[in-house]
Formats: C-alpha cells, structure tokens, sequence
C-alpha cells in the first residue's frame, strides 16, 4: 500500500477515478474566473484603462468570497454525505470494522480523504482572491481572515455531513440534515448577537460564514480569527466524536435489533389506520416518506422563527435585526428550496436504486400516475414551508407597519413568486431525477444545476444591473432579493408589481413546460417497452 | 403451444451487444432454470420478458400475445421479483401488500383476505405488522414472492431468487416453488446455484456471453454432454470373480473401490441408474446399499460454458 493511511488512500483514489470530480472542479474554476474576468470587465469599463480597478478590490472580493462559502456550504455536503452510509448500504463497511482499524481511525480517515479535494480546491482559488488584494480596498488581515474561515467552514461542514451520514441512511437524507444544521447554527449566532447586547459578539464564531462577513467579533484582528477558528474546531470535534461514537455502537444496534423509536411508532401506528384505497403512491409519500411529513418541523421552525423576529424588534438591536431577519427568510426559503429539491430527486432516484420501480412499472398504474403521486409528498412540503416564510413575512412587515405599510399587492405578488419558483425548480429536479438513472450523480447534477441558476445571477447580478439585468428572469433567488429589497428599505415606490409578475409569468411557463415534458413522457424515463422509441436511456447497461 | 416463447432475441446498450439473438420455449406450467455466470444476459432478458427492456430484434410472446404489441395484458399475466427483491423499507409486511394490492386495482374488499392468504402462504403471518426493515433476507423474498402473486399471474419471472439465502431459506423457497408449479404457475428462474435448478426445474437453457449454448429438459441436457454419473454401492461381499462380472456391466467405464464401498461411473447414455441395480444384482451380488448422486449438473454446466462474458 502506498499511503499508510489506508482508507485516505482509498478514498482519493475513488474520487479521482470518478468523472464528476473533473466535472465538479471544471465548473468551480469555470465559475470562479468567470466572475472574477466579469467584474473586472465592469471595474476597467469600457474605455479598459486598468488603473480604473485600483482601489475597487472590495467589488472583486465580495462576490467571490461568496461564491467560495457557497462553494463550501452548498456543495462539498453533496460530495461528503454518503461516506458512511454508501459503506453501509454495500456491506462494506461491516468488512472495515473486521479489520484493524478501529471506529476512530475509520472516521478520522474519512474526514481526512474528504477535505484534502476541498482543501485543494480552495487552494486554487487563493490566487484569485489575492489579486483583490493587489486592486486595494481590501485590508489584508480582512483576506486573512476569510481565507482561515473558508478553510474552517470546510473542516466544519465536512465534519457535520459525515456525522450525518453516519446517522441517515441515505445521502439525499445526510445532505438535507448538513445544509439543516449549517442553517441553524447561523440562525443562533445571527439570533443571538442580535438579542444580546454588546461589543464583543462571540456568538458570531458558531458559524463561520456569518462571522466572515462580521469582522469584529471582538473587535477584529487575529484575536477574532483565533476565536473563529478554536469555535469551528471544537464543533466539528463534537460530530467527529458523535460519528466515531456511533459507529461504535453500530454492532449492538444492528444485531440487537434495537426497538423501533416512540414517534415511529406512533406514526405508524396512525398511518396504518389509513391504508390505501386508491392512488397507493400518494398514500405511501404522505404517510411514510420523511419529505411528506414536514408539518411538526417546519410549524416549530416557524414559531421559533416569528418569535426570533419579534424578539428581536422587541430588544431594539437595529444593527443587526434586519439582516437577522433577511437572512432567517432566505435562508429559510433556499433551505426548504435545497431539502425539497433533494427529496424530490432521491423520491425518484432511491427507487430506481432499490428497483422497486422496476416492480412498479410491472403493474397497471401508468408513468403519469406515479410522477404525479410521486411529487405529493414534496407539494406537501413546499406548501408548508411556503406557509412559514409568508407567516414570518407578515409578522416582519407588521412590525415595519408602523413607519409604512407594504400595499397589499406585495403580498400576493410575493406569495405568487415563491410558488412558482419552487415549483419549477422542483420540477426541474424530476427532470434530472428522470434522466440520470444513479442517485448521487441525480443529486449532485440537480443541485449544480439549481445552484448555478439561483446563486451565480444573484452573486454577480447586483453588481452589474448594468450587464446582467436578465439575472433576476433566470434565478429564483435574484427574483426573491428582487422582491423583498422594498420590505427591507420600506421604499414602496421600488416595489414594482408589474416587474415581479412579468418574472413570476416567465418562471411559471417553464415550470408548466417542464412538468408537462416530463409527465408526458414519465413511461419513457420510468422505463416501460411500449414508449421506449428512443433509446438514449440504453447507451450503456444499467447492470 | 409453449407458453412462452423467445425468438431470436437479441438486445444492445449501445455498442455492447448482451443478447445475441437467443431463442427458447417454455411450456405451461413448467418451471424454466436460466443458468449462466454473472454478466451472461439474464438479468437483461429477464427483464425484456417482464415488459421493462425493448428488444432490438426477436419476438417474444407470453400466453399467446406479442410483447411488442400487447405489453399492457401481457403486465398483467407476469409477477416479477427483481433479484432486490423491490421492497420498501418503510413499510410493514401488510401495508407493503395492500400498496401493491391498490396498485393493481384489486376491489377493496378482497384485500385484506386475499393478503391474509398469501402472508400465510409464505409463511409471514407473524412478520405482518413488523416494518420490512427489520425483516431477514429469505423473508424479505418470501414477501416479494407474495407481492408476485397478489394479481394471480400466470407467469412468474425470478431474478436470482435465491442468491445469499441460508440453505434452510433456500429449501423452504425450493418447496415453496414446487406449490406454485403444482397450482399451474409457469415459472422462470434464474440463479447460478446449479444444483438447486436441477432439483426444480423441467428445463434448463444455458446462457452465456449472451448466446444460448444449451437448452431441454434437465435429463436430456446431463446426456447430451456426455456426462458421467456416480452411484455409491455397497455389497454384501466382494470378490475379486465379482468385480470381474461388475466390471464387464455395459455402461459401467470406471469403478473405483474404497474400502467396502465401491463407486461406480456410468455412462447416462448408455446405461441408467435403474438399469445398473438390475445388472449388479444379476450378477449374483447381494446389494446392502444403492445411492446414486446427485446429477451433476455443475459438470454440465462447465462443459457446456467456456467462462467468457459478453
């Protein structure tokens, strides 16, 4: 063996014999350069003299700090949670345990194979972060400080997916709980250092992207970044140890055959009252499928959330309330948005996997039938979590009544705006779901996708309303930050209903074209003879 | 007419060519072994026969009807069990059935007695509220095989059934299949594990690289290929005049003496094993133990298959 440690070895070699490595990390670059060139292109103008950029390196470094931590958040999650439980699901990690190394050496080496492609990666991008600091604008200790958070953030986030995926058993499930927990430890420091108060904002190091854009957690300086970084290490020592504990305690779990938890049970034993008459898909996605049952968490999460809001305008803090509450609505939105676009491509995927759609198409209900009943678990959901957002909307704009009331109008353009974007971009998941027949690659395609059309325009939008004006048509989140802006600055005159509408209009017909594609052609992609007239499906074996 | 009958089937992913045009018949009510190492097209023609892979060229038609033309009534003559099983873990053994019994339209009010019949059937009553999850592999079949009949097919199609079942698992399916070939059911098998076909089924057809090197009936396969069969004897008493007389037996090419226990290899083709206790005690010895083994079918098997995938 060349690497002495083993399962590192093993885990870099999988991944750089694996084609979407390239794909992912092609992208990224592709990513990375082009925004940096278009913003530099705007910077120099037109007249390309470039000592228009010097002092513009602000312009430069915020987009692309953030395309990073959106990097780091968004995708090295999808990369990482199916280390453990793809072991699990093949077997193979039963034969880990038999040999010498132990349940530490087993996660740590995980964690290890996993964040050196990461590390790398954002290695590469430190050049390019460099040169902002070369335009000026952009105090070095400032750089410093976000390059030491990125590298924490991945250690992080690589630690909580693994944890997660020792915990879950599917990766479309572990990827969900990251984004979950990565989102809830930004809502408690944001929440936190807005209700109490003080110079010293220490809650900001539980989540490092938030703590990057606010510098002064105790007044700035190396002092800060010491404090983020111990905060970053001591989580991420806390899952890591969950991890290696749980897989500690896999062997007594799995052969002791541990009693069913209470609230399974108890929803199950509620379910079984209500077994199928008809349209036994729809039955099995609202009762069984964790996606279908949302309510209990999304409600707490709502009632934690409008309570945070008035808490907050409640203890007077205005430094931080209102980008505590952008920042709890968006995240919100573009974390239901991420869970609901994950379980509807593992609805679809996961089947195909365990051929259970195989058994299905042998029965008399049709494509059409399946995909429809199929999406009733994640409609569900997303009707849920549309529910909490507009609750948290109303409870925020109530507050801001007082100085000027938004028309009702907003509301209704709004409400519009959320449905539809999240019903296209779910409907583009079941395309992906459809067309790529393994789960991870469907996951990690259709949140690439989604990623890129929601986050790219947005980041690099605002700063050329100029270039980039269409941005707000193409990404959903443009289209939101769109919408709210006026809420936020209680400029009501910004508030333009036709614009949204004419966007929301746009959205909905390729939400409506999508999922007309796709149940028109549902036999097809699910597999079924008679409407197999075009065999791209069978470019290579499935077996 | 066969009820089941494949000409010239020949399917393709792309360049790579899994079936190569194979052709076989299996008569109603009789139980069909599709034998063939890993990557020999079974999988891929089983899953043509279930409606689930289009064909490039051959016909197939199941209980009379084209599958090219009528997949829709040929889906509700089939039971198919995935070599996975296809069953969800979320769901107990119970609400599994009655998913499968909605998806096949079967009225309300024979659900529950017709899954109650096919749970005990299997054998599951007792796992019928327990989650799938926590049920063991030869369960988790035994569930797939009651699914499978839920719509009383004619035709049942199984995907490697057995493979990583424990033998007592393996045994229980062997009976359990011989009941359903008893109810009329045809039946398709695949698996690798050869002696446990050649126990089952009434024809075999030899897959491999994608071409059918043999197919028949069991018996007629095992003779085809020449091979040789052993049937421990043990005599009374055994002198060197005796096994002079033994040894001159028409069939017999070999026969091996270990201690009182004498192994004889007979020639199928010329001589069966009823004929040869006949012979033997013609010869005036006195038989005190007659034990023919097991046809070997693995003989055949490597005989017939050179060990090449397509």
């Amino acid at each position: 063996m060349r690497f002495s440690l083993p399962l590192v070895g093993k885990e870099l070699e999988e991944q750089a014999s694996r084609k979407r490595t390239y794909h992912v990390r092609l992208g990224y670059a592709l990513i990375l350069m082009g925004t940096f060139y278009t913003i530099y292109a705007d910077v120099v103008g037109a007249g390309g003299d470039a000592l228009t950029a010097l002092g513009q390196g602000l312009r430069l470094y915020t987009p692309l700090v953030g395309i990073l931590f959106a990097y780091v958040v968004f995708v090295v999650p999808a990369f990482s949670s199916g280390a453990v439980n793809s072991e699990r699901k093949t077997g193979s990690l039963d034969l880990l345990r038999l040999t010498t190394l132990g349940p530490g050496s087993i996660v740590i080496e995980k964690f290890v194979g996993r964040l050196i492609p990461v590390l790398c990666n954002l290695a590469i991008a430190l050049p390019v972060l460099l040169l902002t600091y070369t335009f000026g604008g952009v105090a070095l200790a400032k750089l410093c400080h976000a390059a030491t958070a990125l590298v924490v953030t991945a250690i992080l986030v690589s630690a909580i997916s693994l944890d997660m995926s020792a915990i879950l058993d599917t990766a479309e499930g572990a990827f969900g709980a990251t984004i979950g927990v990565i989102a809830a430890l930004t809502v408690t420091a944001l929440g936190l250092t807005s209700l109490l108060p003080g110079q010293a904002h220490w809650w900001l190091a539980l989540s490092p992207p938030a703590a990057v854009w606010e510098f002064d957690i105790v007044g700035g300086g190396a002092a800060s970044t010491a404090i983020l970084v111990v905060t970053a290490f001591a989580i991420s020592a806390i899952f890591l140890w969950d991890a290696i504990r749980r897989l500690r305690g896999l062997a007594d779990t799995e052969t002791l055959a541990a009693p069913e938890p209470v609230v399974e049970r108890v929803l199950r034993s509620i379910a079984a009252g209500k077994l199928p008459v008809s349209r036994p898909i729809a039955w099995r996605e609202r009762h069984r499928r964790w996606i279908g049952r949302p309510r209990f968490a999304a409600v707490f999460v709502g009632i934690v959330a409008v309570l945070a809001l008035l808490g907050a305008r409640l203890a007077g803090n205005i430094t931080y309330w209102d980008r505590f509450a952008l920042l709890l609505l968006s995240g919100l939105w573009l974390g239901g948005l991420l869970i609901s676009v994950a379980g509807t491509v593992g609805a679809i995927s996961n089947e195909r996997v365990d051929k259970t759609f195989e058994v299905l198409m042998t029965t008399p209900l049709t494509g059409r039938e399946i995909l429809r009943d199929k999406m009733i678990g994640v409609q569900r959901f997303q009707w849920t979590l549309l529910l909490v957002v507009l609750v948290c909307l109303f409870a925020f704009s109530m507050s801001t009544l007082l100085v000027q009331p938004p028309p009702a109008l907003f509301y209704g353009a709004l409400a519009v705006g959320l449905v539809v974007d999240l019903g296209m971009l779910c409907w583009l998941a079941v395309f992906v779901g459809l067309r790529v027949r393994q789960a991870n690659r469907a996951s990690v395609i259709a949140l690439l996708i989604i990623f890129g059309i929601c986050v790219v325009p947005l980041v690099i939008g605002p700063q050329f309303s100029g270039i980039l004006w269409l941005a707000r048509f193409v990404s959903p989140v443009a289209f939101f930050y769109d919408a709210f802006m006026p809420l936020w600055t209680a400029n009501w005159g910004g508030f333009h209903a036709a614009e949204v509408g004419a966007v929301a209009g746009l959205h909905a017909a390729v939400w409506l074209l999508l999922s007309s594609h796709c149940i028109k052609h549902a036999d097809r992609y699910l597999g079924r003879v008679e409407f197999d007239w075009w065999s791209r499906q069978r470019r290579t074996s499935p077996f | 007419m066969s009820f089941v009958q494949v000409q010239r089937l020949r399917v393709t992913y792309g360049s790579f060519v899994a079936v190569k045009g194979i052709s076989f018949e299996i008569p109603r009510g009789e139980v069909f072994g599709f034998i063939g190492p890993n990557g020999a097209g079974k999988t891929t023609t089983i899953k043509v026969l279930a409606t689930l892979l289009r064909p490039d060229r051959g016909t197939v038609r199941i209980g009379g009807l084209d599958l090219a033309h009528a997949p829709k009534m040929i889906r509700s003559r089939i039971g198919y069990v995935p070599d996975s099983f296809g069953v969800y873990d979320d769901l107990t053994a119970y609400e599994y059935m009655y998913f499968f019994a909605a998806a096949y339209r079967i009225p309300v009010n024979r659900r529950a007695g017709l899954i109650d019949d096919l749970l005990s059937l299997t054998d599951l009553e007792e796992k019928r509220d327990s989650p799938i999850q926590g049920l063991s592999r030869g369960m988790r079949q035994r569930l797939s095989l009651a699914r499978a009949l839920i719509h009383d097919p004619d035709f049942l199609l199984l995907d490697e059934p057995a493979s990583g079942l424990d033998p007592r698992a393996r045994i229980e399916f062997r009976e359990f299949l011989k009941v359903l070939r008893d109810m009329g059911k045809t039946i398709l098998i695949s698996s690798h594990i050869l002696h446990e076909l050649a126990q089952l089924c009434t024809r075999v057809g030899i897959i491999e690289a994608g071409e059918m090197v043999a197919e028949g009936p069991v018996e007629e396969l095992i003779r085809s290929v020449g091979v040789q069969r052993i049937v421990h004897v043990q005599l009374s008493e055994t002198s060197d005049e005796t096994m002079l007389q033994l040894r001159s037996i028409a069939g017999v090419s070999k026969i091996d003496q270990n201690g009182e226990r004498l192994e004889f290899h007979i020639d199928d083709s010329q001589s069966d094993v009823d004929e040869l206790l006949l012979k033997i005690q013609g010869t005036g010895a006195r038989v005190r133990m007659f034990q023919p083994e097991a046809i070997d079918m693995e003989t055949a098997f490597m005989r017939l298959t050179k060990g090449t995938t397509a």
